[in-house]
């Protein structure tokens, strides 16, 4: 089967990245595809680069781990309207907005909130991780 | 039939109100200490689920919640191809 | 054509949950989603009327809303509980339709796709 995933909380703060990372391999594992992984509201931090993950979390580097997972070819999408207000740019909206430095992580895209809606019309199943 | 991700116990009251009967429950991240909330709201054991690492994470035993199955994450995946929507309850 | 159910649980101008709900509704509006929306608890405050969102220099959620029909979104749902248990005076101008908890369960159980959304 096709999944769409969505992501709403930012990393660290919840369980949401935790969750959807884990639910993800698993489909992964069980031989599903993932259409995109869409990540709104503080969802979108998911994406900064520059994260340092915080010591007690020794074993879960979120940005990494998540980086493992385009590696796979999986879509990481982040709302371009969500993400710009909280300083996630690309290069182009760098230059669009004439900001000092781009800060989305390598791994990941900016795009628009079609995209969700595109991923769920392809897929057959939709899974929401809140904040 | 529906799967419902229950988030929190506020998540829980939200949807056991709003769910249909033979829906399927998971609880997950806060949503373990509702355990014993959403047996008395009257969901079947069997219709109940708990994530089993973010059981094992919260202390949340089997003493405590009996015979309620605890589902690894191929589990989650299995449970969510056999249901849809997929509803996320978390207030 | 997919049955999308989105759910407004928070306020207007609290935060942006229910304004980003409606621009998302919107969207799967567009490409051709048959869209519902419920707004529960907290979220039946999108309904009152008189909303000025302009001294805040924010959109006034009650205008997206009477703008649904024109994205063909007719579906607007409220729990009728929660509209009962706050001291809402709903705007005039919008068609809502208020459901029991059994109707909700229908709707719900009918829709493919249920955003919620919460932040």
């Amino acid at each position: 089967m096709n999944y769409a995933l969505a992501v709403h909380g930012a990393p660290y703060a919840g369980t949401a990245a935790d969750h959807a990372l884990g639910f993800a391999w698993a489909l992964l594992a069980e031989g599903h595809r993932i259409e995109r992984v869409f990540f709104f509201h503080d969802g979108v931090y998911q994406g900064l680069a520059g994260q340092v993950a915080p010591q007690e979390h020794f074993d879960t580097d979120l940005l990494k781990r998540w980086q493992q997972l385009a590696r796979q070819g999986i879509e990481l999408a982040i709302c371009i309207a969500s993400g710009i207000k909280r300083g996630v740019i690309n290069e182009t909206e760098q230059s669009r907005y004439e900001l000092a430095h781009p800060s989305l992580a390598h791994g990941f895209e900016l795009v628009g909130l079609g995209q969700l809606i595109a991923a769920i019309n392809a897929a057959d199943r939709y899974v929401e991780f809140p904040a | 039939m529906s799967l419902h991700l229950i988030f929190s116990a506020t998540g829980l009251t939200s949807c056991t109100r709003r769910c249909s009967r033979g829906d399927k429950f998971l609880l997950l991240g806060d949503g373990i200490y509702a355990h014993a909330q959403a047996l008395e709201a009257g969901i079947e054991p069997v219709d109940l689920f708990l994530l089993a690492p973010d059981a094992q994470a919260r202390g949340v035993g089997s003493d405590l919640t009996g015979t309620l199955l605890r589902l690894e994450y191929p589990d989650f995946v299995a449970l969510t191809e056999q249901c849809s929507p997929i509803v996320s309850w978390k207030e | 054509m997919k049955r999308y159910l989105f759910i407004i649980s928070r306020t207007p101008y609290g935060s942006t949950h229910a304004l980003e709900q409606l621009e998302a509704a919107m969207v799967a509006a567009v490409f051709d989603g048959r869209v519902a929306i419920l707004c529960r608890d907290q979220g039946v405050w999108n309904l009152q009327g008189n909303q000025d969102g302009a001294p805040q220099g924010q959109k006034t959620v009650s205008r997206v809303l009477a703008a649904l029909p024109t994205y063909d979104i007719e579906e607007l749902y409220v729990c009728a509980d929660s509209l009962s248990s706050q001291q809402i005076q709903p705007d005039a101008s919008l068609d809502i339709k208020p459901l029991t908890f059994v109707e909700q369960q229908s709707l719900i159980a009918a829709s493919d796709v249920v955003i919620t959304a919460q932040p």
